[in-house]
């Protein structure tokens, strides 16, 4: 099983606020440097320990994951990472400029030298204020936006795009991604309707925080309309995020979660919504989907296995991110690589 | 014209090669802004119905027209505009079928100076993955437009799009790149 950290590009000083979007007053602003400071170099413990992926979201106005545009810590990282697969976890199309978003990744995977990975999504309700998205609209404008990103890469020559969402005369996307065609491109497979599209279009899959039982019916629906289209997707085709918060012992682990219960959804790291678990009645009032020794973490990670899943996507919830960290790097990463 | 045909609106003229075309929705917002005559099916060739159109076109006057052909009638539309010459603004292919290597067609692909813009529907199926780039680079003066959501039927998939489109560019041709329309608010 490969695994991914997901850092957060998290505020690194205290912010008295649960609400969103929070007042940017509250933003010191070297803080806000040290916090970047901070993010850049889990990533490359991640690397060390290692993790497979690494993996950057998009989020805005608030101070959990302070990055509105996940392309340019990725690119920071890139160049202080060298084995790791870079993934965007992902660029909301809603709220982008698809063809500018083509670019960048397509920079990003030159400048990682191919290690790009990408899953495309349409944001949480509370980010479609962000712009002005209208949320009635978003997941129309994410297939579209999405098919559109896929010809700018794919295309030999200029062509226009006349879309229901977007309208370009010229589109022309310099650098060429190094990956040939593309970055592997992952698809939300949390509602029916997204696996059914993923595997229509022959994308990738990416699940977050539901039950093994929820995971497997997803993957279900992904594959049959993959086989439909006229492929097979393997385990390395879906994904899976959740929270995790890892300790020598189950009671240790518990402590930690319900030490971190109660946080408010504006500084969940993962974007998770908190004390809700994604309807995981396992993840506990702190929302986190796997908890435990080793062991009992690891399976957990066999369950979801079971489920189709070959990517664990994973937040260290409630801090101790260097001893979870050490971990994954003594006993965990290497029992998960066993998970077969 | 030797034959009937389906007008409707005001305003420079256009020439559609497509009988199916007539009276359609995408026909009538096309026309909210040109003069739209649509053929109807005959059993002349496609480039005896592009040269029948252009001698009309003379026949009548017209200092500039427009031609747009769907299908199998693409061809018409860059016979129609090599037999109008000058008097040929634009010509449009809609979801063409469009025999790239008939000798006769050559001259037309690589020389004709008529602005071309070629429309394809992403849902096409009988068009080749890589069509939007042959067509780009085997007509001259081409336009590659992917119209989103539409299949080989693109002024009833869209007609809105297809009219904005099609509109646009018999409008302003090369300057099509360049988007008009204000971001402005009052």
């Amino acid at each position: 099983m490969k695994t991914c950290f997901l850092g957060t590009g998290g505020y690194t000083g205290r912010v008295a606020y649960r609400g969103w979007p929070t007042p940017p007053e509250l933003c010191d602003r070297q803080e806000a440097a040290n916090s970047m400071a901070t993010a850049i170099r889990n990533y490359k413990l991640a690397e060390e320990a290692g993790f497979d992926w690494v993996s950057i979201s998009e989020h805005h106005y608030a101070p959990g994951l302070m990055t509105p545009n996940p392309a340019i810590l990725a690119a920071a990282v890139s160049q202080q990472t060298s084995r790791v697969k870079i993934a965007l976890l992902g660029p909301l199309v809603p709220l982008i400029n698809p063809v500018r978003a083509a670019e960048e990744i397509a920079m990003l995977d030159a400048l990682s030298g191919g290690r790009v990975v990408v899953l495309f999504l349409k944001g949480t309700p509370n980010e479609h204020a962000t712009y002005g998205t209208n949320p009635a609209e978003t997941r129309e404008i994410t297939q579209e936006g999405v098919e559109l990103i896929l010809r700018a890469w794919t295309e030999p020559q200029p062509f226009s795009w006349e879309g229901k969402y977007f309208q370009f005369r010229t589109v022309s996307v310099w650098p060429r991604t190094v990956q040939d065609p593309h970055p592997p491109v992952f698809y939300s497979g949390n509602s029916d309707e997204s696996a059914e599209f993923a595997g229509r279009m022959g994308l990738s899959c990416a699940i977050g925080f539901a039950p093994p039982p929820k995971v497997k019916q997803q993957v279900d629906i992904y594959m049959k309309a993959a086989r439909a289209a006229g492929w097979e997707p393997t385990r390395d085709n879906v994904l899976y995020r959740g929270r995790m918060i890892i300790a020598e012992t189950d009671a240790a682990a518990q402590e930690l979660a319900e030490r971190i219960a109660g946080v408010g959804p504006g500084t969940t790291p993962t974007g998770a919504p908190a004390g809700a678990g994604g309807g995981d009645p396992t993840a506990g009032p702190a929302g986190v989907q796997f908890l435990g020794s080793v062991e009992s973490v690891v399976k957990k990670a066999q369950a979801l296995h079971e489920a189709g899943v070959g990517i664990l996507d994973v937040a260290f919830a409630g801090g101790g991110m260097s001893r979870s960290m050490e971990l994954f790097g003594g006993a965990f990463g290497p029992a998960l690589q066993e998970v077969a | 014209m030797g034959f009937g045909s389906v007008e409707i609106g005001a305003g420079r003229p256009v020439v559609v090669f497509d009988p199916g075309f007539a009276g359609s929705p995408a026909h009538l917002a096309l026309a909210k802004r040109f003069r739209v005559i649509v053929p109807n099916k005959t059993e002349l060739t496609p480039r005896a119905l592009g040269e029948t159109i252009a001698d009309w076109a003379a026949s009548e006057g017209l200092e500039t027209v427009g031609f747009a052909g769907a299908g199998a009638l693409a061809p018409a539309a860059l016979w129609a505009a090599s037999a109008a010459g000058e008097r040929a603004s634009a010509a449009v292919l809609v979801s063409p079928d469009l025999p790239l290597d008939d000798d006769a067609l050559q001259p037309l692909l690589t020389e004709l100076k008529t602005p071309k813009a070629v429309l394809i529907g992403t849902l096409d199926e009988t068009q080749a993955r890589d069509a939007p780039a042959l067509y780009r680079t085997r007509l001259s003066r081409s336009n590659v437009v992917l119209v989103y959501g539409a299949g080989g039927d693109i002024a009833a998939d869209r007609p809105d799009a297809f009219a904005r489109v099609v509109g646009d560019f018999l409008d302003r041709q090369a300057r099509f790149a360049f988007m008009t329309g204000s971001l402005a608010l009052e």
